[in-house]
């Protein structure tokens, strides 16, 4: 028999017997749209906890911190954060770009405003690499002097200090509360002279200072670019070049050792730029180089840390909780196959005539075979497509009027801006579910087909 | 003339319970080509059995059945299809039509098997049920044709595949004097036309009389062969 009669001849054998056809079909129906529609939940439930977490940092970022030994002495233990572990951070498999990051807080003042300043000490050529882009203007180069990229925050946190209700008439905004910034900055970074100083009374009226030395001359920098908001950077910093950095970090230290008093005692002394580094930025091309890079840099006894590690933790959890879903929804889906091999059992039992018949005037073994085989696919193709349809259905109403009561029960974290979806139907779920139905139909109707191929034509025959 | 089918030394032993049964015993028989045979007994000869082996339906319990060069009792099922496919046409006493189909999607189906085209199939399945008076009863299904009419639908189908040999079990069993007659002239003119070897299972004296060789059966032995000076169109003058 060629495919196309054998296929005439099924579709014809359903529909002779369409009730019962339907209620097989509609068992698959159900068994389908259950297995789907839990998957599908399940992957909407992976798919919102990683965007909570990759909204909050990239996940191919490793942040290395300077361990923090308490105010006192270096702990000789803990590797040290300087150029020559730069230069081995530097060879890590995948690696898109590093760069080191020195603090520094500053006094920085505009015109009557000031506010102190973080200041970055970065690998400037390192940025774009790393990460950073801004989202007004550009990244600074070597022709910049005193180039610098300004966080998102900046331009607000200006204060005037004679102004002494500037506290509370200073102006809030929060990006989780999912409304559009409606601040009106302080300062415009890009025209506006900006100066920055060690000196702490800088741009006081009345400078208090314990020391009759000058202090160093304040530089002027020159922001470039603005960043956009960062959910775990820090807003309210200022990146500029490395040397810079270092400069001012260490006219700084000059000029509080000039102006400090030592409060606890002879003994005490202020902390020594040991000539290293407070922190190390690397960026991976992908998530899969970022946890061996990990737990190489955990080991060495680094402080390293990488939202990558969380959304590991996070997958496994989803995965489970998949899995979960998918074994509840399969039960049905079982239950329809036992449905499918029944019906095709009866089948068998009822056309025995016709099968011996069929064999007698030339029908061969494996032409009866194709055929229970090819009816049972297709009641679970059927009801596989009609699974499909009412679980887009069930899937869009779920969107619509649960998502966000679901999101609470899962205890997803992050902004609430973006829409929610909390159950996903990727095209490779349909493929699956529908192709899954229809292996389901094949291996319950593998049986009866056996059955109806080994039925001897002759005691078919006789059977009335 | 070099048989078409042989049988050497053919038992048929079936088990009932503890009991055996022998339906065939040591069968020694020559079908020529183009020729009418007519297997006569009373029930309980071995006569269906018989049929049934030499179809390849059934195996005989010890023997040889040689069709052409060919041990059919030696096949396996997948080449039984074939070789059914090929050579055999039947038709049976209850007209065995498949009851969902119309008659000329039944008179069709053998070509179905064979993989004939769609057009060619239905082309000659049409013209075959023409050849036996059904011309216009094409669409109709078993249940709307009187048993003369689904017998000549059945007629159709086994000869459709133009097999080389056409069985024939009882083949006028449900049907009454007028329409056996009808039905035995139609089965006899086609095989003859078609120069196939026909092979009656009856147990009605007066149906062997279609044949050129009659073989009587008893207590699944061979009584006698006899030859036969065959009728052709046998008239019904019972009821005229």
């Amino acid at each position: 028999m060629s495919i196309a009669d054998i296929v005439a001849m099924a579709i014809k054998n359903l529909f002779k017997h369409k009730v019962r056809t339907f209620l097989t079909v509609l068992g698959v129906l159900i068994g389908t749209t259950s297995i789907i529609s839990m998957m599908s939940l399940g992957l909407g439930i992976a798919k919102t906890q990683a965007d909570s977490i990759a909204s909050m940092g990239d996940l191919t970022v490793i942040r290395i911190y300077k361990p923090w030994n308490g105010g006192g002495s270096d702990d000789k233990s803990k590797p040290k954060m300087d150029d020559a572990a730069w230069e081995t951070f530097k060879k890590y498999d995948g690696l898109s770009g590093v760069t080191p990051m020195l603090s520094v807080s500053l006094k920085s003042v505009s015109g009557k405003f000031q506010q102190y300043l973080n200041f970055y000490g970065v690998d400037m050529s390192q940025m774009e690499a790393v990460g950073y882009a801004p989202k007004e203007g550009r990244l600074p180069n070597g022709d910049d002097k005193n180039g610098v990229l300004c966080g998102y925050d900046v331009a607000f946190n200006y204060y005037n200090p004679s102004d002494r209700n500037w506290w509370n008439n200073r102006e809030w905004w929060s990006p989780w509360s999912g409304t559009p910034d409606t601040r009106t900055p302080v300062i415009d970074i890009f025209n506006d002279k900006i100066q920055v100083s060690v000196d702490d009374s800088f741009g006081d009226k009345n400078p208090i200072r314990n020391s009759s030395k000058n202090p160093p001359k304040p530089i002027t920098i020159i922001p470039t670019g603005l960043l956009d908001y960062s959910y775990t950077g820090d807003n309210n910093s200022v990146y500029i070049d490395l040397d810079l950095a270092i400069k001012l970090s260490n006219d700084k230290q000059k000029w509080n050792n000039a102006t400090w008093t030592p409060s606890g005692g002879t003994g005490a002394k202020r902390r020594q730029n040991s000539g290293g580094y407070d922190q190390f930025l690397l960026k991976f091309k992908d998530m899969k180089y970022v946890i061996p890079a990990l737990a190489d840099l955990k080991s060495q006894g680094y402080d390293a840390n990488s939202m990558a590690e969380s959304m590991q933790e996070l997958q496994k959890q989803s995965q489970m909780i998949q899995i979960i879903l998918g074994a509840l929804g399969s039960v049905s889906l079982f239950v329809a196959a036992i449905g499918i091999s029944n019906t095709m059992i009866m089948s068998v039992y009822e056309r025995t005539r016709e099968i011996g018949i069929m064999k007698v005037i030339g029908a061969s073994i494996s032409d009866i075979k194709r055929l229970f085989l090819l009816e049972a696919a297709m009641i679970g193709v059927f009801g596989g497509c009609f699974g499909l349809g009412l679980s887009f259905l069930a899937a869009a109403l779920v969107n619509k009027y649960g998502a966000s009561q679901m999101l609470n029960v899962i205890g997803s974290y992050g902004p609430r801006s973006q829409e929610v979806k909390i159950a996903i139907m990727p095209i490779w779920l349909c493929v699956f579910a529908v192709g899954f139905a229809a292996a389901v139909g094949l291996i319950s109707g593998y049986f009866p087909a056996r059955r109806a191929m080994k039925l001897s034509a002759l005691t078919a025959i006789k059977t009335e | 003339m070099e048989p078409v089918i042989q049988l050497k030394d053919v038992r048929k032993v079936y088990r009932m319970g503890s009991e055996k049964i022998t339906a065939l015993n040591g069968i020694n028989l020559e079908f020529e080509a183009e020729k009418i045979y007519c297997l006569l007994g009373t029930s309980g000869s071995g006569k269906s059995t018989l049929l049934n082996l030499i179809a390849g339906l059934e195996k005989p319990s010890a023997g040889a059945i040689i069709f052409k060069n060919q041990r059919i009792d030696k096949m396996d099922e997948k080449r039984l299809a074939l070789f059914r496919q090929q050579n055999i046409g039947f038709v049976f006493q209850s007209y065995n039509l498949l009851p969902a189909l119309t008659a000329l999607e039944n008179v069709t189906l053998p070509l179905i098997f064979r993989q004939v085209r769609p057009k060619e199939r239905k082309r000659r399945a049409a013209e075959m049920l023409a050849a036996v008076g059904l011309k216009d009863r094409l669409k109709h299904k078993p249940s709307q044709m009187s048993g003369g009419q689904q017998q000549r639908v059945s007629i159709a189908r086994a000869f459709i595949n133009k097999p080389s040999i056409v069985f024939a079990d009882e083949p006028t069993g449900n049907l009454d004097t007028k329409t056996t007659y009808e039905m035995m002239n139609l089965i006899t003119g086609m095989a003859r036309e078609n120069r196939q070897t026909l092979i009656i299972v009856t147990h009605d004296l007066e149906i062997s009389a279609y044949a050129h060789k009659i073989i009587k059966m008893r207590d699944g032995c061979i009584e006698k062969i006899e030859d036969n000076n065959p009728i052709f169109n046998k008239e019904d003058n019972v009821n005229e």
